[in-house]
């Protein structure tokens, strides 16, 4: 901060939210401003809180999934997967093959969709309203393919525990690769509108920088803490479900700005259109559901299962009592780790880069409060 | 602390920095230029050309309907045994039931679509397969009285369904195949 | 899917098997009977210590399982038949290993050591538990609410907690409440509500 400067000009509280087009939803940040400079930054969150935990203890193992869909709505896949893990996991049910296919095949385009989202919200956020109509444009393709198979485009409420909602509709496939092609040729057009774009660059490189130690001791995860150096990613950590024998890389840039976060985004829309064409390919046939008791009673016990999600750990610590509906039900939300260290993010840089460093932590508001 | 104001530099530095510029925005401009030339993919909506109107596809879980039956007392197959009333977990499906035995049907069957969250769940364990979402979703209204459908609203929105809506044959979702109807009904 | 090895019995109300593992056996001495349990789990360590000590507890950790790079996962809170408990998460960013460092306290008067200091992650997480289970955590900078209101009376997470019907914020609306009776259904006959 420029020390002749302090003299002469009172600190300002100003407050961004929480009805900020750019804040991702309903998101307040108390900013202590010294003329454009952010002096501090104290997000207030909680707008959009809605009993998630609680809810999950008044009802059964069926009925919660389709809330599992509503706190993180960009990638309800994931959400739901992860929760199925968790109640197959104390309940010791194991699914089909061609059932596990699918919901990595979900999961792999839900990434895909919410990463494009996330390109679309960067652009506008950085002043490039361009890269937000195409990428809408091809999410269409992606949100077409899941309303056809669980019908919705949004809330799915699609897996089960010990499968699927149904199978996937004949000449899905077909579709799915074709939307994989078409998808695979605009990427490189994203990246000439956008992380190429001398603009944006000059708007991230070196803004909301962050270091790998501190990342981890904040619990960053996903894209964010890759864009620090740091390969963490659960499909390699952890090797779940069929990730193991996927032939994909965990993208990592060094630099911990906004750019780096973004260019593992960028890089990790091309690695999940690989798996997607990996895992159509090799989709086996067979039966997608095991028989489950309508009223499923899990052993008393608890368990903390984790998966990738497009923001990044997302964790479900489920506690049973050996009744019908979960004793405690926690979720490790990724946005609401991702936000925390927004203060020390924004901290020196002027006010119109909290906007790039928001939408650079691709944020999720409903997953923030739950 | 200030990255990103513009530092002093060589004439040439900021040359190259301007022409590196121009060709980033030219080339920005040509990807523009391309898909300018690509079809158009939004439309007008309220939709003023019936043909372009969007359709969902089979199994979109939009309004809701009650399947017919017409050997039944009521006509429906609802056997009015609350098993979706029980299981929705917003309690947005009121039924008042009617009759004994085989004879029992809904003699008021209420939901309140503004506190539907269109899950599903009540067709999943309905044991007759009497209860479907449609894709109708032209669903908006102007009062929350107007979103709570009785049941001549649901029996008329059935008209012509025969069985529960889905992108699949019935034998590979989680719902029960037909044959196993009668299994089902004394296990409920 | 890979299968994990079932996770180890638990039941919320029972106390686990105290225990603690020869691998452990420099953290049980430093610690004495601070350090409650001690167990390898397929998820990776799990340790149940003093509330008091938790801060201390995971700084020695810091020199023995967690000296690898890893990663604040999560904190948050859980109510059991007896006690209230909290629970740590952490995570090796080489493998997969979950390191879980858990404290048990008296429902009465709860009180945790806060690791927000070492790890800026837990502000929050810390933050929601105090406030969902009414923990109070020591040492923390900022205890504000953090998704509940300001003055919210009572802790939500907590099992015997009453949803305040009465509140300003939820206003009733009659005709999600029964609109059977809204809309004037009465049963006639032999119709019967089941």
């Amino acid at each position: 901060m420029n020390e002749a400067n302090v003299g002469t000009t009172d600190q300002l509280i100003v407050n961004m939210g929480p009805q900020h087009p750019s804040t991702h939803g309903v998101l307040r940040v108390a900013l202590t401003l010294d003329g454009e400079r952010v002096v501090s930054a104290d997000p207030d969150i909680g707008y959009l809180h809605s009993s998630m935990e609680k809810i999950a203890e008044r009802l059964d193992y069926r009925q919660y999934i389709s809330y599992t869909d509503r706190f993180d709505y960009l990638g309800a896949m994931c959400n739901e997967w992860v929760f199925v893990r968790a109640v197959e996991r104390l309940a010791g049910i194991e699914v089909t093959p061609r059932c596990e296919h699918i919901r990595l095949l979900m999961a792999e385009l839900n990434r895909l969709a919410s990463h494009l989202l996330y390109f679309g919200a960067m652009g506008i956020d950085t002043g490039a309203t361009t890269v937000f109509l195409y990428c809408f444009r091809e999410r269409e393709l992606i949100l077409d393919l899941f309303e056809w198979v669980s019908g919705q485009r949004l809330l799915y409420n699609f897996l089960r525990v010990g499968g699927l909602r149904n199978d996937l509709p004949d000449g899905w496939v077909e579709q799915c690769h074709a939307a994989m092609d078409a998808l695979a040729s605009r990427v490189d057009e994203y990246d000439t509108l956008l992380s190429e774009n001398r603009i944006f660059i000059a708007r991230t490189r070196g803004i909301g920088a962050i270091t790998a130690e501190e990342a981890l001791a904040y619990g960053f995860s996903g894209p964010c803490l890759r864009g620090c150096g740091v390969p963490y990613d659960l499909r390699r950590v952890d090797g779940y479900s069929l990730y193991p024998e996927l032939d994909f890389e965990v993208c990592v840039e060094e630099g911990g700005d906004c750019l780096s976060r973004h260019m593992v985004r960028s890089r990790e829309l091309r690695e999940s259109i690989k798996i997607v064409r990996q895992v159509l390919a090799r989709l086996p046939e067979g039966e997608v559901n095991v028989p489950v008791p309508r009223r499923l009673k899990v052993e008393p016990g608890e368990v903390y299962e984790r998966i990738e999600s497009p923001r990044g750990e997302l964790g479900c610590y489920l506690v049973s009592d050996g009744s019908d509906k979960p004793w405690r039900m926690h979720w490790r939300a990724p946005s609401f780790y991702n936000l925390a260290p927004l203060d020390r993010l924004c901290r020196g840089h002027w006010m119109a880069d909290m906007v790039a460093v928001i939408a650079s932590t691709d944020i999720v508001l409903g997953d923030v409060d739950r | 602390m200030t990255t990103n104001t513009r530092q002093p530099q060589s004439a040439w530095a900021l040359l190259a920095d301007i022409v590196g510029g121009a060709a980033s925005v030219i080339k920005g401009h040509v990807v523009t230029l391309r898909n300018w030339l690509r079809p158009k993919v939004t439309g007008q909506y309220p939709y003023r050309d019936p043909a372009k109107e969007w359709v969902p596809k089979p199994g979109y879980r939009g309004d809701f309907a009650l399947i017919h039956d017409p050997e039944r007392p009521g006509g429906l197959r609802c056997i009015a045994c609350m098993a979706c009333a029980n299981v929705c977990p917003d309690k947005c499906i009121h039924i008042i039931g009617q009759g004994k035995g085989k004879e029992r049907h809904p003699a008021a069957f209420d939901i309140d679509i503004g506190l539907c969250m269109y899950c599903w769940l009540c067709v999943e364990v309905c044991p007759v397969r009497a209860i479907t979402l449609t894709p109708e979703y032209h669903n908006v209204a102007f009062t929350p009285q107007e979103l709570i459908r009785d049941i001549n609203d649901l029996k008329a929105r059935g008209e012509g369904i025969a069985e529960p809506l889905l992108p699949v044959p019935i034998e590979r979702s989680v719902l029960q195949p037909p044959t196993a109807k009668k299994k089902d009904v004394s296990e409920a | 899917m890979p299968e994990q090895e079932a996770p180890q019995p638990a039941a919320p109300e029972a106390e686990r098997v105290p225990g603690i593992e020869p691998a452990f056996a420099a953290l049980a001495e430093r610690f004495g009977d601070e350090l409650v349990a001690a167990r390898k789990t397929a998820d990776g360590p799990d340790f149940t210590v003093a509330p008091a000590r938790l801060a201390d507890f995971v700084a020695a950790l810091r020199e023995s399982v967690l000296a690898e790079p890893h990663l604040f996962v999560d904190a948050c809170g859980v109510e059991r038949e007896t006690a209230l408990e909290v629970v740590y998460r952490f995570s090796l960013v080489s493998r997969r290993e979950i390191v879980t460092v858990r404290a048990h306290m008296p429902k009465d008067k709860p009180a945790v050591a806060s690791l927000a200091v070492m790890y800026p992650g837990a502000r929050w997480p810390e933050r929601e538990y105090a406030e969902m289970f009414g923990i109070t955590v020591t040492g923390h900078p900022d205890m504000r609410h953090l998704l509940l209101p300001e003055g919210w009376v009572g802790h939500p997470l907590r099992k015997d907690y009453v949803y305040p019907l009465d509140h300003p914020y939820l206003a009733p609306d009659p005709l999600r409440e029964d609109p059977v009776r809204v809309l004037g259904h009465a049963p006639e006959g032999e119709g019967e509500e089941s």
